[in-house]
Parts: C-alpha cells; sequence; structure tokens
C-alpha cells in the first residue's frame, strides 16, 4: 500500500508539479480501491435495495405477522423467504470487511510514508520498492490547510486561545460524520422487527461518530480517505438508486409466487430496472 | 452493513486503530548523539544527557537532573573550546551546560515559534551557536547568553520545506549548509545571507553534514549518490551513484572519501574525480558515517556489529556484534572506538582500535551485562 501511494505521489508531484500531491494520491488511491471493491458494493447496494423492497412483500408481512410471537420460527421463515427470493441478508458486510483492512493499511502507510524523524524515515526506508524513486523522500504532508500525519484542524484566528476550538475547528471530522451519516442511510438495509430497525437506528448514529472520532484524533489523511470515500458511496448508491426508479423496457415476467410479488414491486417501482436478466437469473439460483 | 456485525467489527475497529495510534502515530525520534572533547564523552539518548568519562565508562553527571515530560535529546551535543557543552532537544529547545559539572550556563530556549526538534549537532563558530532544526531554519545565537543573532532562512521569511537534521560546517566566514529539501546552502557566517543554492535537479534529501575536502562539498544523499560541489559557487563537480540511500557523511582520508549505504556496502572514491576504488559489502544496512583513525576504519552496521578494517589491505581486522541497533557515528578518543546503540543494553561501550578489546561500557542506572552479544 506503502509502494502504491508512492507511485501515485511521484507521478502527481515530482512528475507532474501539483500541489499537494500527497493529499491527491489519497483521493486517487481512495478511487481506485472504490473501483476495485465496486463489485462488492454494487451487490451491497443491490441486497439494500432488496430489502427495502421486501418490507412491503406481501409474504414477508404475512410471515412477521403469523410469527411474532415466536421468533426463532420467524428467523427460520425469514430466511427461507431470503433464500427464495435470492437475497443475502449478509452480503452488506462483505465490503465493508474489506474496507477494514484497507484502512488499517492506509493508515500504517501515511504514517510511515510521513515520517518526520530520522528514525521513522530509516524504519520507511525498509518498506521502500527500489523501483520508487528515491528523490521524492521525504514527502511533502501539506494539503490545502492540512498536515496530513497531524489530526486535522482548520485554524481561525479569531478562536485562538479559547478552550476546545483554539487550535482550530475540526471541519473534516465534521464533514466525515455527516458524510458517514448519509451513507449509511442510504446503504443499511432496513431490519424487520422492532429490535432490528433498532440496531439499524443505532448504527446509523454509532458509526457517523465513531468514524468522526478517527477523523479527529488520527491523521488528517485517514480523514480525507472517510471523506472522499464516503462521497464516492453516496453518489454510487444515489446512482443505483435511480437507475431502479428510471422507467425502462417491461421486465420479463418471472413465476413464483414471492419472487414475483418482490419482483414486481421493484420493478413496479422501478419499471425496467438495468439489471440484466442474466444477473437476476443468477441472483435467483444463489 | 448488516448491523449485528457493525457492532463488533466497530469495536474492533476503535481497538486497532487505536492502538495503531498509540504505537505508530508519528514517534519522534532518532538514536543517541555523540561527541567527545577527549576526556569526556557525551551521550544524549531519549530523556537525558550524560557526560562519562572516556577512560573508564564512569558517569559524571547528568543532565537534566529528573526527566522532563515531553523533553527528549538525541542530537550530539557539541562543545566549545571554553568548556561549555551546548545541547538541542526535541522541543525545539539549546540548553548550554558547563562541560565539568553539567550547570545550566543558560536556556533552556526555544528556536523559532512553529515547533520542530533539533536533530543535528550545533557547531560553535566564533562567538557564534549555529543551531540546525527541523523547523527548516539555522539558528544563529551568542554563545554567551543564547540571545538571537540571525536565522536562515530570515524569520519573516518562509523556513526551508523541510526539516534541518545535519551540522553546519564552518570554513572561515562561510557556512556550509545541507537539508532534508535537497537542497546544499552556503551563508556568510557574520549575517545569515545566502551565497549560494546548489542548483541540483531533483536530487535526492541529505540528512547528514557535508564535508569540505580539497575545495570540495561532499555530500550523501538519500537519491542514492555522493555528490561533489565546489565549495566557492556550489556547481556539480561529479556525482557517484551509490545504487542505495546515503545517510551518514563520508569521511574523508588522503584524498580518499569512506562511506556507507543502506545496501550494506562500504565504498572508497577518490574525492578528486569521484572515481570508485573499491568497496565491500558488509553484514546490515550502514547509515553512521564511519571512523578514521590511521590505517583503519570503524564502521558501525546497523544490524548491530562494529567492524574494524585495515584500509591498506582492504581486509577486516575485527568485529563485535553487540545488541542494539548501530546508527550512531562511532567516535575514535585515544585508543578507543565507541559506539552508542539505539535499543541495546548497554548504551555506551568502547573498545581497543588494535584488536577490538572491550575497554568499558556505560548503561545509564548500570548494568552487569557484557558489550559483545553471544
Amino acid at each position: 500500500m506503502i509502494n502504491a501511494l508512492l507511485y501515485i505521489y511521484d507521478f502527481l508531484g515530482p512528475t507532474l508539479g501539483l500541489a499537494g500531491a500527497f493529499g491527491l494520491a489519497i483521493i486517487v488511491f481512495t478511487i481506485l480501491i472504490r473501483v476495485v471493491t465496486l463489485p462488492l458494493t454494487y451487490k451491497q447496494q443491490q441486497s439494500t435495495q432488496k430489502m427495502q423492497e421486501l418490507q412491503k412483500d406481501k409474504e414477508y408481512i404475512k410471515i412477521q405477522e403469523k410469527y411474532k410471537g415466536d421468533r426463532q420460527k420467524l428467523q427460520e421463515e425469514q430466511m427461507k423467504l431470503y433464500k427464495k427470493l435470492g437475497i443475502n441478508p449478509f452480503a452488506g458486510c462483505v465490503p465493508t470487511i474489506i474496507q477494514l483492512p484497507v484502512i488499517f493499511g492506509l493508515y500504517g502507510a501515511i504514517i510511515r510514508s510521513l515520517a518526520d524523524s530520522p528514525t521513522p524515515l530509516l524504519e520507511f526506508s525498509k518498506h521502500i520498492y527500489t523501483s520508487v524513486s528515491s528523490t521524492i523522500i521525504p514527502l511533502n504532508s501539506q494539503f490545502l490547510w492540512m498536515d496530513l500525519g497531524q489530526p486535522e484542524r482548520f485554524a481561525i484566528p479569531a478562536l485562538e486561545g479559547l478552550p476546545v476550538v483554539g487550535d482550530g475547528l475540526p471541519v473534516l471530522a465534521v464533514i466525515v460524520i455527516i458524510t458517514s451519516y448519509l451513507q449509511t442511510k442510504l446503504t443499511t438495509p432496513p431490519q424487520p422487527g422492532a429490535q432490528g430497525a433498532g440496531m439499524t437506528q443505532m448504527m446509523g448514529i454509532y458509526m457517523p461518530l465513531l468514524l468522526g472520532w478517527f477523523a479527529y484524533t488520527l491523521a488528517a489523511g485517514l480523514a480525507l480517505y472517510f471523506v472522499v470515500s464516503n462521497i464516492l458511496a453516496i453518489g454510487q448508491a444515489l446512482l443505483m438508486k435511480r437507475f431502479r426508479s428510471e422507467p425502462g423496457p417491461e421486465p420479463k415476467k418471472s413465476k413464483g409466487g414471492g419472487q414475483a410479488q418482490l419482483k414486481g414491486k421493484a420493478d413496479g417501482k422501478a419499471k425496467g430496472t438495468k439489471r440484466k436478466p442474466g444477473k437476476q437469473a443468477k441472483a435467483k439460483g444463489s | 452493513m448488516h448491523p449485528k456485525l457493525a457492532v463488533p467489527l466497530s469495536i474492533v475497529g476503535t481497538f486497532l486503530l487505536s492502538a495503531c495510534a498509540g504505537a505508530g502515530f508519528r514517534t519522534a525520534s532518532s538514536w543517541p548523539g555523540l561527541s567527545s572533547d577527549g576526556g569526556t564523552v557525551y551521550l544524549a539518548y531519549d530523556q537525558a544527557v550524560y557526560a562519562v568519562n572516556a577512560n573508564n565508562g564512569d558517569l559524571r553527571w547528568s543532565y537534566p537532573e529528573e526527566p522532563e515530560s515531553g523533553r527528549t535529546f538525541y542530537a550530539p551535543p557539541a562543545v566549545s573550546e571554553d568548556g561549555t557543552l551546548y545541547v538541542g532537544d526535541f522541543a525545539n529547545q539549546i540548553v548550554a551546560l558547563k562541560a565539568s559539572n553539567g550547570a545550566v550556563e543558560w536556556g533552556p530556549i526555544e528556536l523559532g515559534e512553529d515547533g520542530g526538534r533539533i536533530v543535528g549537532a550545533s557547531t560553535v563558530a566564533g562567538d557564534l551557536l549555529l543551531v540546525p532544526s527541523g523547523d527548516g531554519r539555522l539558528y544563529a545565537r551568542d554563545i554567551s547568553d543564547g540571545s538571537a543573532v540571525w536565522a536562515f532562512p530570515p524569520e519573516f521569511d518562509e523556513p526551508l520545506e523541510h526539516a534541518i537534521w545535519s551540522a553546519p560546517v564552518v570554513e572561515g566566514e562561510r557556512v556550509y549548509l545541507t537539508s532534508m529539501d535537497h537542497n546544499v546552502y552556503s551563508v556568510d557566517l557574520a549575517q545569515g545571507r545566502q551565497l549560494w543554492m546548489a542548483d541540483r535537479d531533483r536530487g535526492g534529501a541529505i540528512a547528514d553534514s557535508p564535508v569540505l575536502a580539497d575545495n570540495l562539498l561532499l555530500a550523501g544523499t538519500l537519491g542514492q549518490e555522493l555528490i561533489a560541489l565546489d565549495n566557492d559557487r556550489g556547481r556539480v563537480a561529479w556525482v557517484f551513484d551509490a545504487g542505495d540511500w546515503i545517510w551518514g557523511s563520508p569521511v574523508v582520508g588522503d584524498g580518499v572519501a569512506y562511506f556507507g549505504d543502506l545496501a550494506g556496502q562500504l565504498h572508497a572514491v577518490k574525492v578528486s574525480n569521484g572515481i570508485e576504488i573499491w568497496n565491500v559489502t558488509l553484514p546490515g544496512r550502514i547509515s553512521a558515517s564511519p571512523a578514521l583513525s590511521e590505517d583503519r576504519i570503524f564502521v558501525a552496521a546497523e544490524s548491530g556489529t562494529l567492524i574494524a578494517r585495515e584500509i591498506s589491505t582492504n581486509r577486516e581486522l575485527w568485529n563485535v556484534p553487540l545488541d542494539g541497533e548501530l546508527r550512531t557515528d562511532p567516535l575514535v578518543v585515544g585508543d578507543a572506538v565507541i559506539v552508542a546503540t539505539h535499543g541495546g543494553d548497554p548504551l555506551l561501550c568502547a573498545f581497543d582500535v588494535e584488536n577490538g578489546t572491550e575497554l568499558w561500557s556505560f548503561t545509564p542506572g548500570g548494568s552487569e551485562k557484557r558489550c559483545r552479544s553471544s
């Protein structure tokens, strides 16, 4: 990961002469990560939308009512329905699980790359490929108003000396909280039942605050990654929503009660989704 | 993400990232700084400066009396002829101590307003103390009281783009300075005005000091080159490609520059034309400058081995494996070659230059351990 960042930095900074190359390198790197994980995030968002549509499904509502007193049976029936409709309720976890090592790796790469005293720099040299130009060392950690190796604060002279905000406002942390909230809201599947809904609601608050705390206390480079990653995820979710709701050609009629009902609802809302019949068939089989 | 997994994942994430933050959040550190006035060895390491008897390793004094939070010392202390020791710290402060007993003469005085760290040794030049700082400035202070004389670049101007980690070199009325911003500067000693800046298109950063030899300034770069500049105008005379980062300064003897690189190669290059005479691969990366004593060269390999070689025959005389890493330049004091270990025990070791016999060792607080690690 360090070397990928260095290659991008070398291209953007010393080669193209762009200012704030390390920040730009993090942005480009984040975009690449989102592109690589696009098939997974696409699946996650598909799953989210299917779950949303499922809430209105007649068979689903019937199951909820029928087994509301027997949680175990309710879960069993729900799982059966998921299977029947080709919904994997855990599909949404995969991209997040993949994001975790990326976050840790990127954080380590940022801290190592921006070594600002002799021992860390010598240690950093052990991680660099020989093909990386050594003339780019040390990297410039400045990007806009930020030192990417330090927690971000936007200094406002008028606030100097005041408690908490005296060192500046944590602008990026606030943006991380807002974008994380929006992203969670757009990409988290609704959960059945009061308990599930409660957990969804809790996550909608807990996750943005947690990421905001990371952005507030850790290197600004990581906060930049969160912001860019969130914005891309929001954009992707909105695009998918739009495509699904765009009117288009009549979808092929499918057999089967629940499946047909769900599809009917999805298609009714989304008449003519961009999903290919083949993909649908694959989902059916899973 | 599924809510049932979100909470445990978040907890694990918080734990791991917090652990990362604690362990690696741009921890500022360096290795021991070592210097000597002949009779005493001065060692700056972590939260203290130690004055150690160069003959037997006994502690003479240490500074400060009690460790101070947030104050660490890694720059080699500078000793003046009148017996004053100047020590910089990682809080960008400089303090003057009496070399005989460690009493504070003046300071600590904070340099600049932008923070920074003092990594390189200061240089005493007449009435001036030249202090290189990680904030990208060279500060000239009056040695009698530490008052400001000038700064390069001036304090009303922007500092250099990157830190200065190397001791400035003074010859006559000129100061030569290398920087992590990849440049070499010549500055007028009296007023700190820039005389020239070497034009090195995309050269590597320079971590250690330049060396003056035969009107040439020699400096090793992280761009894997040893560069030679004419000291009058700063024009490049020749460039030697080493093949890996050169961290330490070269040492020069009889018209030959000796230096190591991070690939573990020790090079001998003619000062006059930059042509390599020989090179030898040693066990481990070399980040420290070698030390010369007559026909011997002492090289500290990062892996923890001190190696003595005979220059004329280019053969190894002896080697001693030590506990810890060796990144500090070895020091020849009388018949002893002294090394400081980084993260090892003992902290200081002295060996007979002839045969590598251990003469003494020093560890703050005392230690029964021998220097040679098994």
